[in-house]
Parts: C-alpha cells; structure tokens; sequence
C-alpha cells in the first residue's frame, strides 16, 4: 500500500458540509475536508475561519449543518469521548486561575480522567517537556507570554492524547521560544505518533512542521494536500525577464493561452496553460527574438501557493 | 534504548471512564477557597454552635440544678429551635455564599478559563454542578453541620430516645431547608458571578438584591403580601412550612415556593446562557 494511499484509510478527522455561523455572520460554510494521521496545517488570514473549525470540532461553538468524525467517533453524539482522545491549545491567554504550574496541569489531567497521583506525576513530567520545570511552582498568574504559551501546551498535552489541536501556538512569543516551542510540536507529531492540526496564519510555522496543509479562505476550504503537492500543482506560472520587444512578446503569450502579469518594470509572470511546458515560452521567445534574462517558476514555497490561492479568490 | 530520554514520552497508564468531573471541579474549589480567610470566617461561624451545644446540655443535664434550673427552663428543645439557629446563621451563610461564590465563573471567565474546561470531556452541567457544590460545601459547613450535631449532642446526652422518637423527622427537614438556602443563594450568587468577569460585581449586586427586596418589602409593609418580594421572606416561609411552624409571613406558602422557583429557573436560565466555552461577539 503506498503512502497515500495509507494517509487516506486513517483519517484523524473527516469532514461533510460542515458549517458553522454565528447569527448571520457564517464562519464555515459548507466545508468538506479530512485530515488524515500526521501534522496538518490550517492555513488562513484572520477571520478565515480557522480558530471556528476547531472550537466547533471541540463542542466549543454550534455548528449548523454537517457531520463528521473525529478518530472514528461521531462529532454529534460523542463529543465528551472525542474530547477524552484529543488535546486543545487555545489561542488566546488562557488559564485556570488560583493554581500554580503543577496544579493547573495536573487539575486539567484529572479532568481528562487520571487519577490524581498519575496526574501529578504525569505533570511534572510535561512540565519538563515543555520548559516549564522551573516555574513549575510559581502561580499561574504571574507567568509570562512566553510561559503561559508553554503552559497551554503542556494541559493539552497531559493526557497523551492521540490528535493535538494547537490554535496560533506562537503567538506572543520571542524568536527563541518560538523556534522551541515548533520544536516540540515537531518532536510530538514526528517522531511521537501524535497526529496534530496546527492552526495559524503564520506560514513559515505551519512549513516548519506540518506536513499536509488545508487553506481556508472565507470561511471555505479552497486547497488541501500534502506541501510538495500544492507547490507542485501551482507550480504552472513562471517568472520571465526578457530585453527586446515585451509588448509582442506579452501579445504572442496571450495569444497561446498564457496568463500574463507585469508584476514589476522588468518581470512578467506568466501563467501557462494546462499541460504545457516552459518550451512554450521559449518558442514564443524565439518567435517574436526578444532576449530571455530569467526563467523561474514563480512557485518557490508555501508562501508563494498560499498567495496565489488567497488572491485568485 | 535510552536511560533517559528528554523527549515526549507517552503515557501508558489508563483513564477512568466514570470520573466524576464535577467531583474534581469541587474537590480544587474547596481546595482553593480554604484559606486565611475562609478559616477565620468559619471559626467566626463556629461560635454560634458551641453556645448552642451548652444551651442545649445545660436544658437536658443541668435542669434539676440550682445554679442553672432557672436559666435551663426557658430553653425550649424543639424543632424550632434548630431551624431557628439556621436562621441565626444567615448573616455567616449570606457572608461565605458572597465569599465562595462570588469568583466562581466571574474569574474563569476572566482569565479565559472556560474554554479550557470545556475542551475537556466535561459537560456545561458538571461545571456548574461542580461550581455549585462549592458554595453548597461551605454553606453544610456552618448551617446544616452544626444543625445535625446540635440534633444529634441531644439526642446523645438525654437519658432515653423519646426525643428522637418525637423529632426524627427533624434532620430531613433540617436537610430541606439548607437545599432551599444552597440552590437560592448559591444559585443567585453563581448568576450574578457569571456575569462578569469580576468577583466584586457579583458580591456587590448579591447583597445590593438581598438587601433592595428586603427594604421594599419594609417600606411597603402596610401590604403584607408584598412580602413576597424579599427573597430571605420567602425562604423563611418555606423553613416555617417544612418545619410546621406558624408561618412568620401572611403570604401562602405556595406564593413563597412560586417565587422561589422563578428565582431559580432565572439563575439556571442566565448560567445556560452565560457559561460558555467561547464568548460570541455579535
């Protein structure tokens, strides 16, 4: 069985018209989408709906219309045990107050169905994991930006759940414990069997660490796939510099079915038609004896994809 | 294989599929809440008890003395004695109701907390529950406890069971009428709690609406029915009715649990709304 195909078989989560509004405003609308075991990023610009999916996959807000399952369990009826299987990172400054470090933890633990003395135990030990063995007996409170980051990680990650939500993980972070904490989202969903869907507008993060990305855009699931895919799939636009005559040039394209965009004084991008080849630039090239400078796919990184999507629509 | 490894480690051991989480809430809640403050308002709440205790020894075993026989026959041990020392609690409960309850919900949802509470397997009514059972605790502490001990120090240091026989009725009613004042003001104060995001709003308007309903009633007194109007009046009538006493009040006892059950579908009516996992700007 190839890997894909194995990817398909085991979806963590698995989405039908699901949509989610609040009041007239719809946050989701109509989404079908599956993310399959391994790291998912949930891409988007604010307001895309991101943070929605996934309050709503957690029983946290409504959803209007849909169905879906999370790891086999049916998202309408058996929200409590999906949510005994999955850990949530939320994405705003949030803690439960009148705890320190080890209490909040193994409070949430508790929560979660261990027993007291495991949770403990189980506490101290991601407290370590997350950098947090310090102030592990400092209130709460008083934790910095950086810390409280570092402490939502560590109540979703308590119970060892199999999926991890983790909602804009960075944010509020410096350069140094941004670059730990994607660290530790790595070495969980790499190496540790824990499938993650990391939601965040942030796309060098989600290029960090996950492997398949699903771009939301206004409330719709415009792109999924794997990261080398999606480049690959956009990767049908090119960056031209020629000296000679542009304007023929540009027209001759044009008239080959080529989407053609001056994007700066001296750079066209050129959009090719299906199942053409770069060839056809250099015939056309050839054609109108203009000079070609530069010759690049346009579509370097996921950046580049994400872009490309969001300003098509 | 490592000696140690500083990576994640998975956790092998189980989950208990029938944990109580409101349990837990309540269990930290306690926790949390039994602090300097807390224990000198206790203790405060405390002294009532013991000179309930030597009252009712001095009536039971000191009656036949000289020194006490006068002092020991105007204590009357009946019911009403045990609901009245209830009553005499109020300002302590209405003190520890403000105290416990009053952060609640107003701090989780302060420093956000909801949302991760419920991205646990808990439902909105174990958390209220478990909230609940808080102030529930506190107000068994200084009210029905002592009440039950009192019942239970006479029944023990008289010399037969004829009280007991007469009265075993007494700590049922006694247990109803702390329900009353728990889901009142416990409800009341959670209400209030999960408004805001501040303890002082709640204490502020727990006592601004115990005290606002108690003055309109006084100064409307020349209609008795308005009475109705004082939530702690119709608490009393409804302590009066389980314990079968004359009703203090003129006002029907079914008028009393009327209001009562208005009072406390509006606070379980503002809690469903108000608790939240995440706050919805509209």
């Amino acid at each position: 069985m190839s890997n894909t195909n194995k990817i398909q078989n085991n979806m963590n989560v698995s989405l039908k018209n699901f949509t989610v509004s609040y009041g007239d405003v719809t946050a989701i609308n109509q989404v079908t989408v599956d993310f399959p075991e391994g790291s998912t990023g949930l891409l988007g610009i604010n307001g895309a709906g991101k943070t929605s999916m996934i309050k709503a996959l957690l029983g946290l807000v409504p959803f209007a219309t849909g169905t879906g399952t999370i790891l086999g369990k049916d998202i309408i009826n058996e929200g409590k045990s999906i949510r005994q299987l999955v850990g949530y990172m939320p994405e705003n400054d949030c803690l439960i107050p009148g705890f320190n470090g080890v209490g909040m933890v193994q409070y949430a633990g508790e929560l979660c169905g261990m027993y007291r003395s495991d949770a403990l135990q189980r506490a101290h030990e991601v407290l370590f994991y997350v950098g947090l063995e310090e102030a592990r007996y400092r209130n709460v409170e008083t934790y910095s930006a950086g810390m409280k980051q570092r402490i939502k990680l560590a109540q979703a990650i308590i119970h060892d759940p199999k999926l991890l939500f983790l909602d804009e993980p960075t944010t509020g972070m410096d350069p140094k414990g941004r670059g730990e904490m994607l660290e530790l989202i790595s070495d969980v969903s790499s190496r540790k069997d824990i499938s993650v869907i990391l939601s965040s507008h942030i796309l060098l993060d989600v290029e960090r660490t996950c492997e398949r990305v699903v771009i939301l855009h206004q409330g719709k699931a415009v792109e999924q796939g794997t990261i080398s895919e999606l480049k690959g799939k956009h990767s049908d636009s090119y960056t031209v510099r020629v000296i000679g005559d542009r304007k023929a040039f540009e027209t001759e394209l044009v008239n080959k079915g080529c989407e053609v965009e001056q994007t700066s004084q001296h750079f066209l991008d050129v959009g090719l038609p299906t199942g053409k080849g770069t060839e056809l630039i250099l015939s056309v090239a050839n054609k109108t004896e203009v000079q070609l400078r530069q010759l690049t796919a346009s579509i370097r990184s996921l950046e580049d994809v994400f872009v490309k999507l969001i300003g098509e629509k | 294989m490592p000696i140690y490894e500083q990576s994640y480690r998975h956790w092998h051991g189980g989950l208990n599929p029938k944990t109580q989480q409101w349990l837990i809430i309540t269990r930290n809640g306690i926790k949390m809440l039994w602090r300097k403050w807390m224990i000198i308002l206790v203790a405060f709440a405390s002294i009532p008890f013991f000179i309930r205790v030597a009252h009712i020894y001095i009536a039971t075993r000191l009656a036949d003395t000289v020194q006490f026989g006068k002092f020991a026959s105007q204590i009357q041990i009946n019911p009403e004695l045990f609901k009245t020392f209830i009553n005499q609690q109020s300002f302590f409960i209405l003190l520890i109701v403000v105290f416990a309850g009053a952060g609640l919900i107003s701090k989780d949802k302060k420093f956000n907390a909801l949302q991760l509470y419920f991205s646990k397997p808990l439902s909105k009514w174990d958390y209220l529950l478990g909230k609940f059972a808080i102030v529930g605790f506190y107000v068994f502490v200084i009210s029905l406890l002592p009440a039950l001990l009192l019942f239970f120090t006479k029944v023990l240091i008289s010399d037969d069971l004829s009280f007991l026989k007469q009265h075993y009725w007494v700590p049922l009613a006694l247990f109803g009428f702390y329900l009353i004042i728990t889901i009142i003001y416990g409800g009341l104060i959670l209400a209030l709690s999960s408004f805001g995001r501040g303890a002082r709003f709640a204490g502020i308007g727990f006592f601004g609406i115990y005290i606002l309903t108690n003055l309109i009633k006084k100064i409307l007194s020349y209609e008795p029915d308005i009475g109705i109007i004082s939530i702690s009046a119709d608490v009393q009538q409804m302590g009066d009715f389980i314990f079968g006493l004359p009703l203090t009040h003129s006002f029907p006892v079914w008028l009393a649990a009327l209001v009562l059950g208005i009072v406390s579908a509006g606070c379980l009516f503002i809690l469903n709304s108000q608790v939240r996992g995440t706050d919805i700007v509209k």
